[in-house]
């Protein structure tokens, strides 16, 4: 287990998951010369043993492999909410395999040996795919904080807002002043961070079902 | 010496004389009897009549001779010249020439006529019409017109005209609007004509020139058709004349006796007795009869016709040498067909009891042979049996055998491609990300052949990955089809394929079913050889080890998530922990004879299928592999 952090991608490590060594260890050492940063485990227990919710990247692993499969292991990461895309390696393209892979919420299916330009170009996208998604999570984590900080008021006020209506349909509505809903509605775009009305748009969106 | 005492000196002369004469014509000179058959056309009587003296004529000319006159009748005379019983014959022409051709009478002499005062040896027919009759001038122009005649057979009456009519184009049969037949008298058609109740009439020539002598008619009156002129005839006429009424032989009758018959005929003179009483002017040479042949030829009548129906006598004297010779052949032959038929008869009853033995014989052949076809039928069946029994295992085998070898070769270029995979994959890895690295270096030339050297390593790389690959997808070709089927069967048959070596290990098969119906869409050959080799392990497991019963179980599972789950134990040892970890790895193997690719082949066939193979120890610490399946 030999971490390869080049310092490039950004906090995030691709996770190679296979039982031969030298397919893995060649994998890593390619992706470190594009500056991709890497982790490998010789067995989906090795693997499952250092996954946390913290881990950011994504995950390459071998279908065949002794004890767990890969389909076992992307079972369990299912099981354990991974976020992290998956990309499924196989020596020999068998097409129910890879219809189970892909219907367990593989992100890609390659087959080895595979072309560099395919790898790099299939792990990039999914490196940029799981920095979204995490990205999306410490948002949605971040307002998700900021708005048990709004009072009821304020609270009644944002969703007003974002559903278009002027501070004097608002104040109409929920039978107070208009100035009143003016100090309302700043201390809502305070507490949220949030810059302009679009971005607290943005922010009832991610959170639409909190709401 | 007058006159008177002359002749009365010769009375007594004369009466001695006669006297003589009588004693020698009736004890000297015994005469012999002559017959002259006449047709009697106006009867017997009349015939006598007119005839006698002629008979009395002959008789006084040949005095060994007596003749006699026999009146006959067209058919009676036929019948007499058949049998032979007349000397002559004296008749009407058409007659003689029937007579002639069928019994080879000859004539002697033509008999002359005495008509109106004039003698005549031919005659013809008039054809005639009613003198003011306004459309008929000629024979031709009778076509469509009535016609009056005395008969069919009448020569002079009716043949003679039927035959000039042909010559002018007109068949009295079939042109004229009406022929009609009325027989004698002539008369009567004369009068018929002058009368209008016919247009035309035809009558032997002399008729119409006798009638008007008579005053019954004017000739006045009637028109003549086609008259001809004819030298010595003067009657009108308008066919041909033919030869009178001749006198002839029979064929019997000597030459020399004929001849002075003729001879005396032909002396007989005008006016003596047996000419007048003949109506007759005597007796000529014989004329020709020829084209009395050629009209009856022509009409295609008789003689021909009337030798149509010939008599059962006329047919004996004819044939009379075959006939004989014919008889004493039938007779030969009867009696050769009697003998035959004795013959026959012996031989069919030998034969028949030949046949009997023979019966008996096949009887007993056939029931011997039916006792050897039953008993050959039997061995038959059970060599059949057999064969069917050895032929099964055969097949069986075979099928194990194809099956493994195929799913063998799949397996061992899976585990091929697999193992070799990876390294390829690594050297890939490596020769794709040293050429980044010297690009990112960007030494230029001094790199340029290491550069060509990695992309080397990498293009041979790709080639054996691309070798490997074609490999196993020829060996994979047409390997996976699927089907609808029920587990449970397939089950069974895998059973029953390897009922052999169990029975050989004296082992026990049990089968746990939760369900009789497990449907499943798998390949059903593949699934049976993953059946087959989890038993085969278990057999061989458990018959190495000394058990007093032998056991293999089969649990199948399939209440449950959406997947059935068989599972394949023994009550054998187990398998040791080393063992255990390289199980499904291809090549590895326990037994020394295997190939150590059973359960590699088991766990890619599983694992295509989408479901997961697993080796552990049950409940009841029994050694065991498990094989899921996801149910259809």
């Amino acid at each position: 287990m030999s971490v390869k952090d080049h310092n490039a991608s950004n906090g995030q490590v691709v996770y190679v998951v296979d039982d031969d060594p030298s397919a893995r260890e060649s994998l890593c050492w390619l992706l470190g010369t594009e500056g991709i940063a890497s982790q490998a485990f010789a067995s989906a227990q090795a693997f499952l043993e250092y996954w946390n919710s913290d881990c950011s990247g994504c995950i390459m692993v071998d279908i065949r492999m002794p004890g767990k499969s890969g389909l076992q292991l992307q079972e369990e990461l299912n099981a354990r909410h991974n976020l992290m895309p998956v990309i499924v390696l196989t020596g020999h393209a068998d097409v129910p395999v890879a219809i189970r892979a892909m219907k367990q919420g593989a992100y890609d299916f390659l087959e080895k040996p595979y072309a560099d330009e395919e790898l790099l170009t299939c792990v990039k996208i999914a490196l940029e795919l799981g920095r979204e998604i995490s990205d999306a999570e410490s948002e949605k984590t971040r307002v998700a904080g900021a708005l048990e900080n709004l009072t009821e008021r304020e609270r009644e006020v944002m969703c007003l807002v974002v559903e278009g209506n002027t501070n004097k349909a608002v104040a109409a509505q929920l039978g107070i002043s208009e100035k009143t809903v003016e100090i309302h509605r700043a201390r809502v775009m305070e507490k949220t961070a949030a810059r302009s009305l679009s971005e607290l748009v943005r922010i009832c969106l991610i959170l639409k079902d909190k709401i | 010496m007058n006159r008177e005492t002359k002749w009365r000196r010769l009375i007594p002369l004369l009466g001695l004389a006669s006297l003589l004469l009588g004693l020698c014509s009736d004890t000297v000179l015994a005469r012999t009897e002559l017959t002259i058959g006449v047709l009697a056309f106006r009867g017997e009587q009349d015939a006598i009549e007119r005839w006698s003296a002629t008979a009395d004529y002959l008789t006084s000319s040949l005095v060994e001779y007596r003749f006699t006159i026999v009146p006959l009748s067209l058919e009676g005379m036929r019948s007499q010249v058949e049998q032979d019983m007349l000397d002559f014959v004296l008749t009407n022409t058409g007659n003689y020439v029937v007579l002639e051709d069928a019994y080879g009478i000859s004539r002697l002499a033509t008999l002359k006529v005495r008509h109106l005062g004039q003698e005549f040896t031919q005659f013809g027919a008039v054809i005639f019409t009613r003198r003011d009759h306004p459309e008929l001038n000629r024979i031709a122009d009778m076509t469509g017109h009535t016609m009056m005649a005395v008969s069919k057979s009448a020569f002079g009456g009716f043949q003679m005209a039927w035959h000039e009519m042909i010559e002018n184009g007109v068949d009295p049969f079939t042109d004229l609007e009406r022929l009609r037949f009325i027989g004698f008298p002539q008369d009567d058609i004369v009068h018929s004509v002058i009368e209008r109740r016919i247009d035309a009439g035809t009558v032997r020539s002399g008729t119409l020139e006798r009638m008007a002598a008579e005053g019954l008619i004017d000739l006045g009156a009637i028109k003549v058709l086609d008259a001809r002129e004819s030298d010595n005839f003067p009657f009108l006429h308008s066919t041909r004349l033919y030869p009178e009424w001749p006198f002839a032989k029979a064929r019997k009758t000597p030459e020399k006796l004929a001849q002075r018959v003729a001879i005396a005929l032909l002396q007989l003179e005008p006016d003596s007795a047996a000419t007048v009483s003949a109506f007759a002017a005597g007796w000529t040479i014989p004329l020709d009869y020829s084209p009395v042949h050629e009209l009856f030829r022509q009409l295609e009548i008789a003689p021909y016709a009337y030798l149509g129906k010939p008599s059962l006598i006329s047919v004996w004297r004819e044939y009379k040498g075959w006939i004989i010779f014919s008889l004493a052949m039938m007779l030969l032959l009867i009696l050769m067909l009697v003998l035959i038929g004795r013959a026959n008869r012996r031989i069919s009853q030998s034969e028949l009891e030949f046949r009997d033995e023979a019966n008996q014989r096949r009887q007993a052949q056939e029931l011997l042979a039916k006792h050897k076809d039953e008993l050959e039928a039997r061995v038959a069946e059970r060599t059949a049996e057999l064969a069917e029994i050895n032929r099964q295992a055969q097949e069986n085998q075979a099928q194990l055998a194809h099956i493994s070898r195929f799913n063998t070769m799949g397996e061992m270029a899976t585990g091929i491609a697999h193992e070799l995979n990876q390294p390829l994959t690594a050297i890939l890895n490596y020769s794709s990300g040293s050429l980044r690295l010297l690009q990112k270096r960007g030494n230029g030339d001094a790199d340029a052949e290491l550069h060509e050297a990695i992309v080397n390593i990498g293009n041979d790389a790709r080639r054996a990955a691309g070798i490997i690959k074609g490999l196993r997808e020829f060996i994979k070709r047409g390997e996976h089809k699927l089907e609808h089927f029920n587990l449970r069967g397939c089950i069974y048959s895998a059973v029953e394929l390897l009922h052999p070596r169990l029975v050989q290990y004296g082992i026990d098969v049990r089968l746990n079913c939760d369900n009789d119906v497990i449907d499943i869409v798998a390949d059903r050959v593949q699934i049976e050889q993953v059946v087959v080799n989890l038993l085969v392990n278990a057999a061989d497991a458990v018959g190495a080890v000394d058990r007093p019963v032998k056991e293999i179980g089969i649990d199948v599972v399939s209440n449950g998530s959406g997947a059935v789950a068989v599972a394949v134990s023994d009550n054998g040892e187990g398998l040791p922990a080393e063992v255990i970890e390289h199980l499904f790895d291809p090549f590895f193997t326990t037994k020394s004879e295997g190939m150590g690719m059973g359960l590699s082949i088991s766990r890619s066939i599983v694992e295509a299928h989408g479901g997961t193979i697993e080796y552990l120890v049950d409940e009841a610490q029994r050694p065991t592999f498990r094989f899921t399946l996801p149910i259809a």
